[in-house]
């Protein structure tokens, strides 16, 4: 070739945390649509430096702990629970990182029959209790938001998800 | 039979179809023997006297009325209150509000249904 190719420019575009939709925000009742809780109705408590929302089900109504979600498999209703007294200045993604398994390069190991199940340490229990707390008095104090936040979000015939007030 | 809700110059008919449907027209003219001229929210249009259905209310307007001239004894008799004070136009705004219900309002509605007929299986 006459001219060589121009050099690859280093790539400046790095990737920002998602938007947070303006119909979310701390309190939201969520619907999660995918993963194993999908269906479940949870309250929305942050978003996290990664762009991922952190929500809790409570544990003790609906058995969705604090976790993360991403905000494109979730539904925001219109629904809002006061979570003001509830102290999640400390989780961030450092938290829920999964800790590290030193990967495993034998052939046995590819097959491995048996997975180490992880123990649930007690100061993730002892968080959630704390963070709870304070969401199930604001919960009790609207008739029937407990049953609401125990039920699944399902489909039926003719209901069509655009069309449909959350 | 009885008929007592003609299509006539001044009767409040409720569009059934099309952009204005679910909402209250007064009939301004008859064009023939399927269509009428109705003045409303959406104007004044022709429309197909398939689309609409008439209910009790009218009041007394001259054919070659305007639009504002209209609007003027529409608001003078007070049709829209009576309308919204009706079983029909009660049942109108009714269904709006089930329509606009959120998902929070839909659980309830499903608990108060299931309360109800348990109360109608324990009286039989």
């Amino acid at each position: 070739p006459a001219e060589d190719p121009p050099p690859l420019s280093p790539r400046r575009n790095v990737a920002k945390p998602a938007k947070l939709r303006e119909s979310i925000t701390p309190g939201t009742v969520l619907i999660l649509l995918s993963g194993r809780f999908r269906g479940k109705r949870v309250v929305f408590l942050k978003q996290l430096e990664s762009g991922l929302l952190l929500v809790t089900g409570p544990y003790k109504i609906n058995g969705v702990p604090l976790r993360r979600i991403n905000q494109a498999f979730v539904i925001a209703t219109s629904t809002k629970v006061d979570v003001s007294g509830a102290d999640v200045k400390k989780f961030n993604d450092a938290y829920f990182a999964r800790p590290k398994t030193k990967a495993t390069k034998s052939a046995d190991g590819f097959f491995a029959a048996e997975s180490q199940k992880q123990e649930l340490s007690a100061d993730r229990i002892a968080d959630q209790k704390a963070v709870d707390a304070k969401i199930l008095d604001a919960v009790k104090k609207v008739e029937f938001m407990k049953p609401y936040l125990n039920s699944r979000f399902s489909l039926s015939k003719g209901q069509q998800p655009h069309a449909m007030v959350f | 039979m009885n008929f007592g809700k003609f299509i006539e110059i001044g009767r409040i008919i409720t569009v059934n179809y099309g952009p204005s449907r679910g909402k209250i027209a007064v009939i301004v003219d008859i064009i023939d023997k399927n269509r009428c001229l109705i003045d409303g929210p959406s104007g004044r249009q022709m429309i197909n006297l398939k689309r609409v259905t008439p209910s009790k209310f009218k009041f007394s307007i001259n054919r070659k009325s305007s639009t504002n001239k209209i609007h003027q004894l529409f608001l003078e008799n007070k049709i829209e209150k009576k309308w919204f004070n009706s079983r029909w136009g009660k049942k109108v705004l009714r269904v709006k509000k089930k329509e606009n219900f959120s998902d929070f309002e839909n659980f309830k509605f499903m608990i108060g249904k299931k309360y109800k007929s348990n109360i109608f299986r324990c009286h039989i």
